[in-house]
């Protein structure tokens, strides 16, 4: 169900000189909550539609009168698929996703004002950017939730060469980790390959380290008993403490990195963290 | 009353079968059209499936870790007989469209 009004573009305010094609949706609640609205950030392979509309984090936030902002990656979903290799570097996008959020007409944090700064939700990839986000971004962020969060990004270790090796005459990928993502973004015939390809090659090109930067305001993360990335909660939650930050974690029983997203409870939980 | 079943719909990407992950709603329970019912896994994704009707719930199909396959049952509802029409087929809940000019429309050339 898409309760509430929203309105959808192909973001065309430039940041950098270059159109950064990013397919923008702002969808207002029937009943406000008077909240801050919420950014949501998808994974790799992804989009706004397969990672917040079909899974029912869309209409949950919405039904608790959370304004919320979709935004598909380059690359991704209704986005447009550039062929400049800078577009799809981490720096950019999240210089894009700020202007984002100021062309939504988010406002800088006040104190006593619920209605004033952003909250963020990323999955996988998207967690990354949101880490990033929050840490580069303090006037305007208030809570973030990470959902399925990295220590290191995999597609730092992606073989770039046996990928495109493997697409031109079908030589079998050495690396498990580069062909098992290398199908992800396969098997969805909606995905630009060679964006996604674009993609791996900015994030070479920039690591995450959630070290060099961590965000100080107050986190949730989670993530499903079965994927390898809960390990890395704890580590990241170390982190923000160490910081000053309070993190608070979640792990959802009998879930992995895909069925994490649908959890009910991830998503009360998310609710309620960034309600209070 | 009347009863009317739902299979699991068409997933798209030649998906043939899900799995179940949770069920949402419970039999008994009164269910709203577009209600969260239940979140199934595919092998490319997780998805939740809203309620294409209103109406009881009188049974569910497949327990979490369950594969259904697209066009097997999923759930079966209790409606009020005046609402399940002849052949089983669902009158839509949106009121009909009607399309009101409230203003005048000025020459558009």
């Amino acid at each position: 169900m898409m309760s509430g009004r929203h309105t959808g573009e192909q973001h065309s305010h430039t940041v950098e000189g270059t159109d950064p094609q990013l397919y923008v949706e702002v969808h207002d609640p029937d009943a406000d909550a008077g909240l801050r609205p919420i950014l949501l950030i998808h994974g790799f392979s992804s989009s706004s539609k397969l990672n917040w509309e079909d899974t029912g984090w869309l209409s949950a936030l919405l039904a608790a009168g959370r304004r919320v902002i979709t935004v598909d990656l380059p690359g991704h979903g209704r986005s447009g698929a550039p062929e400049d290799m800078d577009s799809y570097s981490p720096s950019r996008i999240r210089a894009d996703l700020l202007q984002i959020a100021f062309d939504a007409g988010v406002r800088p944090v006040r104190e006593g004002d619920p209605s004033s700064g952003l909250d963020l939700i990323g999955y996988s990839l998207g967690s990354r950017l949101a880490w990033e986000f929050g840490a580069t971004q303090p006037e305007i962020v208030h809570r973030i939730v990470l959902g399925g969060p990295n220590m290191a990004d995999p597609l730092a270790e992606f073989d770039l060469v046996a990928a495109q090796r493997y697409l031109a005459d079908g030589t079998p990928i050495a690396d498990e980790s580069t062909a098992g993502l290398l199908k992800m973004a396969q098997a969805l015939p909606s995905n630009n390959i060679f964006a996604l390809l674009s993609l791996v090659e900015a994030i070479k090109g920039e690591p995450y380290d959630p070290a060099e930067a961590v965000p100080h305001m107050p986190m949730l993360l989670v993530a499903g008993e079965n994927d390898e990335r809960a390990a890395s909660m704890p580590r990241l939650a170390t982190l923000a403490a160490t910081s000053g930050s309070m993190a608070e974690e979640l792990v959802l029983p009998g879930r992995n990195h895909t069925s994490a997203i649908t959890s009910r409870a991830f998503k009360q939980a998310a609710v309620a963290f960034l309600g209070s | 009353m009347a009863e009317i079943s739902f299979p699991l719909p068409d997933l798209g990407e030649g998906l043939i079968e899900a799995t179940v992950l949770e069920w949402l709603v419970s039999p008994g329970e009164q269910v709203e059209r577009n209600q969260p019912l239940v979140e199934v896994e595919t092998t490319k994704s997780a998805v939740e499936l809203p309620s294409p009707q209103a109406g009881k719930v009188v049974r569910i199909y497949g327990g979490p870790g369950d594969r259904i396959n697209v066009g097997e049952p999923l759930i079966v509802f209790e409606v009020p007989d005046n609402t399940a029409g002849i052949v089983g087929t669902v009158p839509k809940e949106e009121a009909p469209k009607r399309r009101v000019r409230l203003s005048a429309v000025l020459d558009e050339d």
